[in-house]
């Protein structure tokens, strides 16, 4: 359409007389006219008709549709598009737009201000419809590229709860869903409204700037602006081809904005060179990274609340040209939260050759990794101690710790650890995990050689020429909420002064020598330890006594104490313990609890000697060694489940003995037998244990032999008619659970026994010791065995059932 | 004034269709009797469906006092046509999702159907299916009404629809100032 003529007088009332009919199209109703309006292809073309007459004059402006379609190339001579767009939505009076269509010229002269002053009218304008059914797709501005269009589509707009007019830019303006596409970022289009639910980002990024850096068009302008929030969006989406700073800046708009964000969805394409380990989270938020990303990868980030406050130091690191490493313009919170998901604190360090922005983010990184090695060629991930010394060294004096992962590989490094648990007893406030795989060997051996006595109480008073032994001092960590140390072959000093204020969880498994009183810290430095694990370890104290009111679980294995070595534990809130194997299966033990559980009790027990004070006669778990013990199954009437390790004695005396001590088992509903020692004596030994429980529901054998003994072959120890099962009643039972069945004779034997009972099982499970399988026809004679009293037999592969 | 159904036409198919219930009669405001068929005329019109589900509806004719003969003969001619041509894409509704066009354009047969028509009749059908809540119709007429308008200035508009410039110069002069935006397009 050409540019109308400016003479409104003169030819106007020509037409009149050739009129043949009245005017009948100013007669129709104004829906009809905005029927009619709407249907011309634009907003301009529809307003023009307000010249026609006075009927006609306000007419347009209550169309519920606006348009606006502007192609070519914009002429310098005019207007600029987008003034003329905002003066057309300035008049329009229509309270609530059903559908914004607005295309700019492709060359648009290059004024993101106006632009942005459009949209935000747009915006406001579309945001008070009142229905979300019909949406708006409108454009984007070109100003940064040349050729694709943009399109913001905006989509189920919400009313705004104020009542803001069009051309203010207004308060509460709500989107449920946005839809930008767009191949230049820019956070224009989420600046437009104060609150967006959804967020969909499509972005296809030019390679080549169209603008240079100094263009007014640059975006850092609307990036100052920090007067929106986008305090209801959840969740944000966005694809891109590939990087630039402007992306990277609307990450970190929305992350800065989106004040509940909890999710970023990036896609992107593998091509995109800049986007390696280019997830962000917020701050304590997880971010999956890879380097090899396949074609093409969607990551999902978690990301936490977050402030306002990120990446202020940037700012001049944002005006990156475009072009540059976009990953760079990240706010330091983003990229820590990347960079803690590096495989090891090497790789993150690595970063900071990128550039100078990179230089010191990697020292704010909240978890710390490192795999020590001196060996050469150092693995990618892996550094040597002097460079975890450096690490540490360089480590931010302001950032929080909170994962400390050190993992020393080789024996020369172990002696330098010391230092790391200093750092770490000064700055973390979270995990430490030490462990000194391996290498620490050699350490071991060298304080072999010296003859370190294993309980000398002061290793200082050790007078030597030699250099002193190698140990490690476990350092007081005030704010560390778990310590858990490995292989410490080497001396392990506790100390003796402090307090572990935050601790919860402390383990230590293979430690050479604990030196130091395990007992004392726990029960005098630990105020909040709940759970205690050592294994493999040996203490410098001959007993180990325990006082915490904290601390809930225990277990101890193999933990060697000193000749006369007792183990007294206080916890009135435990309800777990686990005593394996621990001061030769014979230390005197005192446990009291009120809250006991589940007990696995591998150690002698000899009521004098062993008590368990403040036990319930009833708990849910027992799982114990069966032989020598008899008086700890008299401790208890009932237990759930029942676990029984059998050491099956061989001789006669003795084996009459061990079945006339299972009258001393505890009542169960739940029977579980394993850690034979032979499979001689099974048979008679289960038919014993099921004449004692007759109403257990459940039983489980494992016909695993772990130390086997075989008596001869002639052995006649045990008459099997005098037990047999014919009258056992077991109607209780609903579930067998026979595993390491390898189809021996005495494997089927059990079976005959079990199913000579009065049973009506629901359930036979039976699994085969790995590497075996049963074959067809040895699986169809058990079915044909069980068969009479069982409904379903499950073998790994095949199932029976009637 | 071209009117090329004849009224005898639809007088036969009313009494055709007379013995079973399957069309509806309706009466202009000139007391001409047509036929429509009752599930076109549901389809197609809100209101007429309204009336047929109301059981508002009169054998003897309906009477529809705010739509002349000629009026009336093409909107039962347009649901004929409507029912003959496409009866599964029938319902167009004029609201539309997002995404698609405004609204679909015209098929050829409708484009046909109001090109023929006078411009009395055009408007006379336009207010015919506004009052019979006839989206589809509306839609097409009013299509037809903007393709008169389109691309052409305001004197040729007025000129098309008989429109009386009641503007003073001043009025049209402080108009045309205030509606800059709206004159330049390219």
């Amino acid at each position: 359409m050409a540019k109308q003529g400016g003479g409104g007088g003169g030819g106007v009332h020509s037409c009149q007389d050739d009129a043949t009919t009245g005017d009948r199209i100013s007669g129709l109703p104004n829906d009809l006219l905005h029927i009619i309006l709407l249907r011309l292809d634009s907003t301009p073309e529809a307003a023009r008709t307000s010249i026609l007459a006075r009927r006609w004059r306000r007419v347009w402006a209550a169309v519920p549709e606006l348009s606006f379609r502007y192609h070519g190339h914009e002429s310098r001579r005019t207007a600029p598009v987008c003034l003329r767009v905002n003066q057309a939505l300035a008049a329009c009076s229509v309270p609530t737009v059903d559908r914004l269509h607005i295309a700019m010229p492709r060359t648009s002269r290059c004024s993101f201000y106006l632009h942005h002053a459009t949209y935000a009218d747009g915006c406001g304008c579309a945001s008070r419809r009142s229905d979300s059914q019909a949406s708006s797709p409108f454009p984007w501005p070109q100003a940064f590229s040349g050729d694709e269009s943009c399109f913001l589509r905006a989509r189920g707009l919400r009313p705004s709860t104020s009542t803001s007019t069009a051309t203010s830019s207004g308060v509460g303006r709500h989107l449920r869903r946005l839809d930008v596409h767009t191949n230049s970022p820019s956070a224009a289009p989420m600046k437009l409204f104060d609150t967006i639910d959804d967020l969909n980002l499509t972005i296809n990024i030019k390679k080549e700037p169209s603008c240079l850096s100094h263009c007014p068009c640059r975006l850092q302008a609307s990036w100052e602006n920090d007067s929106i929030t986008l305090d209801s969006l959840e969740e944000a989406e966005i694809y891109f081809s590939s990087g630039s700073t402007e992306l990277l800046e609307l990450i970190a708009l929305l992350c800065n904005i989106a004040v509940i964000l909890e999710k970023i969805i990036i896609s992107y394409e593998p091509s995109s060179a800049s986007l390696q380990a280019k997830n962000c989270a917020r701050r304590s938020t997880a971010c999956r990274s890879s380097r090899h990303i396949p074609n093409p990868t969607h990551h999902t980030t978690s990301a936490g609340a977050a402030g306002m406050d990120a990446g202020e130091g940037d700012a001049g690191h944002r005006r990156l040209p475009a072009g540059a490493d976009g990953i760079s313009a990240l706010p330091d919170e983003l990229i820590q939260g990347i960079l803690a998901w590096l495989p090891s604190t090497a790789a993150a360090a690595r970063t900071s050759a990128l550039s100078r922005r990179w230089r010191r983010v990697w020292t704010t990184v909240p978890a710390l990794t490192f795999h020590v090695e001196q060996q050469r060629p150092l693995g990618p991930n892996s550094s040597t101690p002097a460079a975890v010394d450096a690490a540490l060294h360089a480590y931010s004096a302001t950032a929080t710790l909170s994962r400390l992962d050190i993992d020393v590989h080789d024996a020369s490094s172990a002696s330098r650890a010391a230092p790391w648990l200093t750092f770490a007893s000064m700055r973390l406030a979270g995990e430490l995990r030490l462990s000194l795989s391996g290498g620490a060997a050699a350490a071991c051996r060298q304080q072999q050689a010296m003859g370190v006595q294993m309980f000398v109480v002061h290793p200082i008073q050790i007078i030597s020429n030699r250099p002193p032994p190698p140990h490690l001092d476990l350092p007081i960590c005030e704010r560390a909420t778990r310590i858990d140390l490995a292989r410490i072959n080497c001396e392990l000093r506790l100390p003796s002064a402090g307090a572990f204020a935050a601790l919860r969880v402390l383990r230590i498994h293979e430690a050479k020598l604990v030196q130091g009183d395990v007992g004392h810290l726990v029960s005098t430095q630990c105020p909040r330890l709940v759970q205690l694990e050592m294994c493999d370890v040996s203490l410098s104290v001959d007993s180990l006594a325990i006082t915490s009111k904290s601390l809930e679980r225990l277990v101890l294995r193999r933990v060697k104490l000193g000749t006369n070595g007792r183990i007294n534990v206080a916890a009135p809130r435990m309800y777990y313990l686990v005593l394996d194997g621990c001061g030769d299966r014979s230390a005197a033990v005192t446990i009291a609890t009120t809250m006991l559980a589940d007990l696995t009790w591998n150690h002698a027990y000899e009521p004098k000697r062993h008590k368990l004070d403040g036990a319930d006669r009833q708990i849910y778990r027992l799982v114990a060694t069966y032989g020598s013990n008899v008086g700890l199954f008299k401790r208890f009437d009932l237990v759930d489940e029942l676990c029984l390790h059998l050491s099956i004695p061989l001789r006669t005396q003795e084996y009459k003995k061990f079945l006339q001590d299972m009258d001393e088992l505890p009542k169960t509903n739940i029977l579980e037998v394993k850690g034979l020692s032979t499979k001689r004596h099974l048979e008679t030994t289960m038919s014993h244990l099921l004449r004692k429980h007759t109403r257990l529901t459940k039983i489980k054998v494992d016909l695993f032999v772990e130390n086997p003994k075989e008596c001869s072959p002639d052995c006649n120890c045990v008459t099997s008619e005098s037990w047999t099962t014919d009258d056992v009643d077991m109607d209780s039972l609903e579930e067998v659970e026979i595993s390491s069945f390898i189809g021996h004779l005495d494997d089927i034997e059990l079976l005959k026994l079990l199913f000579r009972c009065k049973i009506k099982i629901r359930r036979l499970a039976i699994y085969t010791l790995s590497g075996i399988s049963l074959s067809q026809e040895m699986q169809k004679y058990i079915w044909g065995l069980v068969r009479p009293h069982c409904i379903n037999l499950e073998f790994e592969t095949t199932q029976f059932s009637r | 004034m071209e009117v090329d159904k004849g009224k005898g036409e639809a007088e036969e198919t009313r009494k055709v269709a007379e013995a079973d219930r399957d069309t509806v009669t309706l009466k202009s405001s000139d007391g001409k009797l047509f036929e429509v068929s009752k599930e076109a005329a549901a389809r197609l019109s809100t209101v007429l469906a309204g009336m047929i589900a109301g059981g508002s509806i009169d054998d003897n004719g309906t009477d529809l006092k705010q739509i002349g003969s000629e009026a009336l003969e093409n909107v039962v001619d347009y649901c004929n046509k409507h029912a003959n041509s496409i009866p599964s894409a029938a319902l167009i509704s004029s609201s539309i999702s997002f995404n698609t066009a405004p609204f679909k354009e015209p098929e050829e047969w409708e484009r046909k159907f109001v090109d023929r028509l006078s411009h009395d009749a055009l408007f006379d059908l336009v207010e015919a299916a506004n009052f019979l809540g006839m989206e589809r119709l509306l839609d097409v007429t009013c299509h037809k009404i903007s393709e008169m308008m389109k691309g052409k200035s305001p004197d040729q508009i007025r000129e098309v629809f008989n429109i009386k410039n009641d503007y003073t110069k001043e009025e049209l002069e402080e108009i045309r100032q205030e509606l800059a935006w709206a004159f330049y397009d390219d």
